[in-house]
C-alpha cells in the first residue's frame, strides 16, 4: 500500500463541516472557528513572530528549515511542502539532493511508499498495457543518464513587478542534477502506441486535496501533466530512479519522477506512476487550464493587457543569475575576487555570458566552465579587482541560437523569468 | 487514497471522516523549532535499504523523519528495505489578529498551510477576490456562501494594498 498525507484529518473535517453548515444556513461556523483558532497556530500570541516579518516579502531574513531527507532550506510554504535551496548551495556544479529544493501543489502527497508494492502503469492507446515493478525498471530497460536543470516554472516570482500572488520564490528554486532512469521512448515501445496517439499525461501518488463529492464539492484538480507524444517519444525525456547516483528523496519525487530535460520542472512529475498514451489532446487542468503562457518569446504581457492567446508553458529561457557575490557578502577593495555565476537555457547551448560592473554601462565577456551537458547549468567565472565603493554587478547570457535575457519582463502568474539581473555590492 | 476518498456523498463524508480517522497531531506537536547544527543531512538513500530493525536517524526528529503512527506496525512486518516513509513537520504562522481571523484558519487553512497568505506582498482587493473565487471555483474550496465576504475583508486587512 502505498499511503498520503492524510485527507481527512481535523482541520478538514472542520472545514467541510463548516462549509455544510454555512450551506445550510445554521449557525454552526463560529463554534467551530472558535474551536480551529486555537489548533491553527502555533503557540504564541498572533501579531508577531518571524513568519509574519518574513511575509512582508521586503528584506527579511528567510527561514530555514529542515524537512526530512534534506537539509535547511529556505521556507515558502508548509503544508503543502515548498523549500528553496539556498544560494550557496550553488557553488557546486550539481546540487545535493539533501539541499535540492522542493515544490508540491496540494496537500496530499505521499507519505509511504512500499518499494516491492509499487507498479508504474503504462497504458490507454497502445497494444500492451503495462504495469511494471521498479526492478522490472531497471533490469529490463537499458538505464541512461543525464545532467540537467530541473527549474520552476515559478523561479524567481518575486522579482516581478507589480507582484504577482503565488510561492514567492527567489532564485533558488532550480537545482541541477545527474538523472539515472530508463528512456520513455522504451517504455513507450514496450506498450506498443497505437496509431494516432496524440499526447502522454502523466500521474504520480499525490491526489487531490479535497475529493469530488458532487454535487456539493466539485473538488481539487488532482496533478497530473501531458506531453506531445513526439516529444514524450523524443528519446530524452526519462523516467529516472536515481538522482546524483542515490534514489531520490520522497520529497523530489521517489521513486519515479519524470524528467523532461530543458523544459520547466511542472513537467518533472513526481512519484510518477501512472502513464497513459492519449488519442486526444489531454484536457486536464493543469495543461488546460494552469501553467499556461503568452504566445510569444519574451512570454510577456502587461497587466492592463493581458495577452488573448496563451499556450502551456515547455522550453526554460535562457537566464543567468549571480552564485557569488552573494547579496551583503564583504569583499575587500583593491584584491582580486571571482564574480562567479551560473547560466542555462532549454539545451541549444549557453554561447557566451557578459559581465557589467558599472551598472550595465560596459559589458566584458565572463569565461565559461567547460560544458557539461546541454541540459546542464553552466558555471561563468569573472575576475573583479573591485575599488572601494559601491557597484553594481549585471550579468547577461546569450545561447547559441542568439536567444538572450530581456531588460524587462512581466507575465500574470510570474513564469519563466529571464531578466537581467542585478546584484549590488559595498566594497570595503 | 481514492477508494478511501472516493465513497462517500459530502453529509456522510464528514461523519465518517471524524469517526474513522484519527485527529492530525497539531501543529504545535510538530512543528518545534529546526534544530540547527545538530542533524548533519542525510545521504538520500540510506532511508531505502535499512536493515532489519534500523530506522532513520532519530536525530531527524521532532517533526522529521521516519514515519510513526500507522505507518510504524507495518513497517515491522514489511519485508527488510522495501518501505519509505514520510514525516512532515509544519511551520503555521501566527496570523494576524482580525475579523475573520477564525474562518480564515478554518476554511482556508483546511487545505493549506495559512503560510500562502503571510507570504504574499501586499495585493489589491482585486486581486484577493480573485484568489478566493480561485480557490472556490477552481480548487472546490468549500466557502460557506455568507463567508467570503468575510475572509476577502480579512486577507486584504492583513495584506492589502492601501485603498485608492
Amino acid at each position: 500500500m502505498m499511503e498520503r498525507t492524510q485527507g481527512l484529518g481535523r482541520r478538514r473535517f472542520l472545514a467541510l463541516a463548516a462549509g455544510a453548515a454555512g450551506a445550510a444556513g445554521s449557525g454552526l461556523l463560529p463554534a467551530l472557528a472558535r474551536a480551529a483558532q486555537s489548533s491553527g497556530s502555533r503557540g504564541a500570541p498572533a501579531g508577531g513572530g518571524a513568519a509574519n516579518a518574513a511575509a512582508a516579502g521586503g528584506g527579511a531574513a528567510p527561514q530555514l528549515v529542515k524537512f526530512p531527507e534534506k537539509t535547511d532550506l529556505i521556507l515558502i510554504t508548509d503544508r503543502p511542502p515548498n523549500l528553496e535551496t539556498p544560494l550557496r548551495w550553488f557553488r557546486e556544479d550539481l546540487t545535493p539532493n539533501e539541499a535540492f529544493y522542493v515544490r508540491w501543489h496540494l496537500g496530499i502527497l505521499p507519505t509511504r511508499v512500499d518499494t516491492a508494492e509499487f507498479r508504474l502503469s503504462v497504458g490507454g492507446h497502445v497494444e500492451r498495457p503495462l504495469s511494471l515493478s521498479l526492478d522490472e525498471l531497471r533490469t529490463k530497460f537499458a538505464p541512461v543518464s543525464v545532467v540537467a536543470v530541473n527549474q520552476c516554472s515559478g523561479n524567481s516570482r518575486r522579482f516581478f513587478e507589480p507582484r504577482i500572488p503565488g510561492a514567492q520564490w527567489g532564485n533558488g528554486a532550480l537545482g541541477n542534477a545527474r538523472w539515472t532512469g530508463v528512456r520513455l521512448r522504451d517504455l513507450l515501445a514496450k506498450a506498443g502506441p497505437k496509431a494516432g496517439a496524440v499526447d502522454v499525461s502523466f500521474g504520480g501518488l499525490d491526489g487531490p486535496t479535497l475529493p469530488a463529492a458532487p454535487p456539493d464539492y466539485a473538488g481539487t484538480p488532482d496533478f497530473a501533466k501531458s506531453l506531445p507524444f513526439d516529444r514524450a517519444n523524443d528519446g530524452e525525456v526519462m523516467v529516472a530512479y536515481e538522482m546524483n547516483g542515490q534514489p531520490l528523496p520522497m520529497l523530489n519525487g521517489f521513486p519515479l519522477r519524470l524528467v523532461v530535460p530543458g523544459w520547466y520542472a511542472t513537467y518533472w512529475v513526481k512519484a510518477l506512476n501512472e502513464i497513459n498514451v492519449l488519442d486526444i489532446s489531454f484536457d486536464g487542468f493543469w495543461v488546460a487550464k494552469a501553467y499556461r503562457v503568452p504566445k510569444n518569446a519574451g512570454v510577456q504581457e502587461s497587466p492592463k493587457d493581458l495577452a488573448n492567446e496563451t499556450v502551456p508553458i515547455g522550453a526554460m529561457t535562457v537566464r543567468s543569475l549571480f552564485v557569488r557575490p552573494e547579496p551583503g557578502e564583504a569583499v575587500a577593495a583593491g584584491a582580486p575576487f571571482e564574480v562567479q555565476g551560473l547560466a542555462m537555457d532549454s539545451g541549444k547551448g549557453i554561447a557566451r555570458v557578459e559581465v557589467s560592473t558599472d551598472g550595465g554601462k560596459t559589458w566584458a565577456g565572463a569565461k565559461l566552465d567547460a560544458e557539461i551537458g546541454k541540459y546542464s547549468w553552466r558555471r561563468w567565472r569573472f575576475n573583479w579587482t573591485p575599488p572601494r565603493g559601491a557597484h553594481r554587478l549585471t550579468a547577461r547570457a546569450t545561447n547559441a541560437a542568439g536567444e538572450a535575457q530581456q531588460t524587462a519582463q512581466w507575465n500574470r502568474s510570474g513564469y519563466a523569468r529571464n531578466v537581467i539581473e542585478s546584484v549590488d555590492v559595498t566594497v570595503s | 487514497m481514492k477508494a478511501l476518498l472516493g465513497w462517500a456523498t459530502a453529509g456522510g463524508f464528514v461523519l465518517a471522516a471524524s469517526l474513522l480517522l484519527p485527529p492530525r497531531p497539531s501543529a504545535a506537536q510538530q512543528s518545534a523549532p529546526p534544530e540547527k547544527a545538530t542533524d548533519a543531512p542525510q545521504p538520500a538513500g540510506d532511508a531505502v535499504a535499512p536493515r532489519a530493525g534500523e530506522r532513520k536517524s532519530p536525530s531527524d526528529a521532532p517533526g522529521a523523519g521516519a514515519q510513526g503512527g500507522r505507518g510504524r506496525s507495518r513497517e515491522g512486518q514489511a519485508s527488510a528495505g522495501t518501505v519509505r516513509t514520510l514525516r512532515l513537520p509544519e511551520f503555521e504562522p501566527d496570523l494576524p489578529e482580525g475579523k475573520g481571523r477564525g474562518t480564515v484558519v478554518v476554511v482556508c487553512g483546511s487545505c493549506h498551510s495559512t503560510r500562502y497568505i503571510t507570504i504574499q506582498p501586499p495585493l489589491s482587493r482585486e486581486t484577493w477576490a480573485a484568489e478566493v473565487t480561485k480557490m472556490q471555483k477552481t480548487f472546490g474550496a468549500p466557502v460557506p456562501p455568507d463567508k467570503a465576504g468575510e475572509i476577502l475583508d480579512y486577507l486584504v486587512a492583513v495584506r492589502g494594498t492601501p485603498a485608492k
